[in-house]
């Protein structure tokens, strides 16, 4: 057993946790077939109420993270316990259909996410956030450039009322930015978010410091170290600091 | 009693949702066969249609042995559509999950969806173009004749139901053994074709042939159809019992052998 993982917390039983990972392998295909393991053997589990930061030199291992977490890619050993109503990882829904236009792909979504009462209004908002030109909330998917599909991405994951959400690098907006599509973005995100647990993956500090009070830190696929958000960060700091004095030493 | 209306609660609570999911994907599904297609909505049902005349004109070019006693436009639509409603429901499901993998991203959408939604629109299509075709008929011939509505409903419906039970053992049998969709593309769906009737009467085969078709679900719902229509058409052989007994045999098992590998289909990338 590495020494590292002494810090962990042991794990709840799946029962009492809003998720639940047991085991959990997660392996991608790399370039030339290469399999990649980015979660190796992860057990955890996030309880209600908690706000919790991914901190991972590999970016891949926190989001596989965020992915096995929220139920949308299988594992490859290990189970995933879901209790709750959990989002898909923000601003990445992947099956929307290019043929059909924006609206037709928020209805679809709607109905299977949204409440029927509040159609138009989550429809309304859809539109309002994805700040597209005139007209194009009513052209196929095709015609839009990345800028565009990435906040009607992130627009239609704000929409839907969920118990647990998932939040990776958002590409459609920059926490801290000043715009006005931003102050929107942040004030739907805050009203999307408030009093409900959260798993990050995005990796701008100050948007860790805004929204999470704890974290994980995953390395080579395991959670090395568990805790208060500034303990995680200055773990992983000294963690740094040793790999570079021994690299110093053995060079 | 307040923990079993709780329950029941929760269990309707889930059926609801299934439906509206079920309709979601259904609509979903037109739509983009109307985006795609060169001739927008309208071609959605006119694929079908031609169809129907490609094979009409097949037969009246190899001149199979006709009826007199249903007109051979209806006679040839009814076996087609019963046919092909089957097919893209029941064996097209072979590769149901690989088609809808991408949807599956959203965790309240399961490949059972997919199933139900395939059928809804299937039989939509293929219940409008029986529909216009016999009126188109009626208008030209100026004669109208639909003996016994509620069999032809009945017929219909068990088709949908068998090719549903055939179809939730396709998905999961498609997903874990793909050699399987070699054999039904250039076996199973050839033999089907022609034991389902489309092409001839089975009145008018000869009475030790009959026994070699008769197996066949699909001959019955064709045959029984076009005895709705005109109840002078004679169905040796053929009975509804089969036909419904074979549309409940194989729903329940497809419902059961699908839900005992479910977790299956979606642990795979």
């Amino acid at each position: 057993m590495n020494d590292h993982t002494l810090f962990v917390k042991p794990c709840q039983s799946a029962d009492h946790c809003l998720l639940h990972l047991d085991g959990v392998i997660r392996e991608v295909e790399g370039a030339k077939q290469k399999k990649i393991r980015l979660l190796d053997g992860v057990s955890w589990g996030l309880q209600q109420g908690e706000r919790v930061a991914v901190l991972a030199a590999n970016r891949a291992e926190a989001d596989a993270l965020l992915a096995c977490s929220a139920g949308v890619v299988p594992v490859q050993a290990g189970a995933v316990t879901i209790n709750a109503h959990v989002s898909w990882p923000f601003g990445q829904p992947k099956a929307l259909v290019a043929a059909l236009t924006a609206r037709q792909n928020a209805v679809f979504l709607q109905r299977i996410y949204g409440e029927k009462s509040r159609r138009s209004q989550q429809l309304d908002l859809i539109c309002q956030l994805s700040d597209l030109d005139d007209g194009f909330f009513d052209q196929p998917l095709r015609s839009f450039n990345g800028y565009m599909k990435s906040r009607f991405r992130l627009a239609l994951s704000l929409a839907f009322d969920f118990d647990v959400l998932m939040v990776p690098k958002l590409d459609a907006w920059s926490y801290g930015a000043t715009s006005n599509r931003a102050r929107r973005f942040q004030a739907a995100f805050e009203a999307a978010t408030l009093g409900k647990p959260l798993l990050v993956s995005h990796p701008d500090p100050a948007f860790q410091d805004a929204y999470c009070s704890r974290a994980v830190v995953l390395e080579a696929g395991r959670i090395v170290f568990e805790g208060d958000l500034p303990a995680c960060r200055a773990w992983q700091k000294d963690r740094k600091q040793q790999r570079r004095s021994q690299a110093g030493v053995s060079q | 009693m307040s923990q079993i209306f709780s329950i029941v609660q929760a269990a309707a609570a889930k059926l609801v949702l299934q439906f509206r999911i079920v309709l979601a994907l259904q609509e979903r599904e037109l739509l983009v066969r109307t985006e795609k297609g060169l001739l927008g909505a309208l071609g959605v049902f006119i694929e079908p249609i031609f169809l129907v005349l490609t094979l009409l004109a097949l037969r009246i070019l190899v001149r199979f042995k006709t009826t007199d006693l249903i007109n051979p436009v209806i006679w040839m639509v009814t076996g087609v559509c019963i046919f092909y409603l089957f097919t893209e429901v029941g064996l097209k499901s072979l590769n149901g999950v690989k088609k809808a993998q991408d949807i599956f991203f959203y965790r309240r959408i399961r490949p059972l969806d997919t199933l139900l939604a395939s059928a809804l629109v299937e039989g939509r299509i293929f219940g409008s173009v029986l529909t216009v075709v016999v009126l188109a008929v009626w208008g030209w011939t100026w004669q109208a004749q639909l003996d016994s509505p509620g069999e032809a409903v009945l017929v219909f419906v068990l088709t949908v139901l068998l090719a549903l039970g055939v179809g939730g053992s396709a998905l999961v049998i498609g997903h874990r053994l793909p050699v399987v969709k070699l054999a039904v593309r250039f076996g199973i769906q050839r033999v089907l074709l022609w034991t389902s009737g489309i092409f001839y009467a089975l009145y008018t085969l000869p009475g030790p042939v009959r026994p070699f078709l008769t197996w066949n679900p699909l001959l019955h719902a064709v045959e029984l159809f076009r005895h709705a229509v005109n109840q002078a058409y004679p169905i040796p052989d053929i009975s509804m019992t089969y036909l419904a007994g074979c549309a409940f045999v194989s729903c329940g098992f497809g419902l059961l052998f699908y839900s005992s590998n479910e977790a299956l289909l979606l642990s795979e990338n």
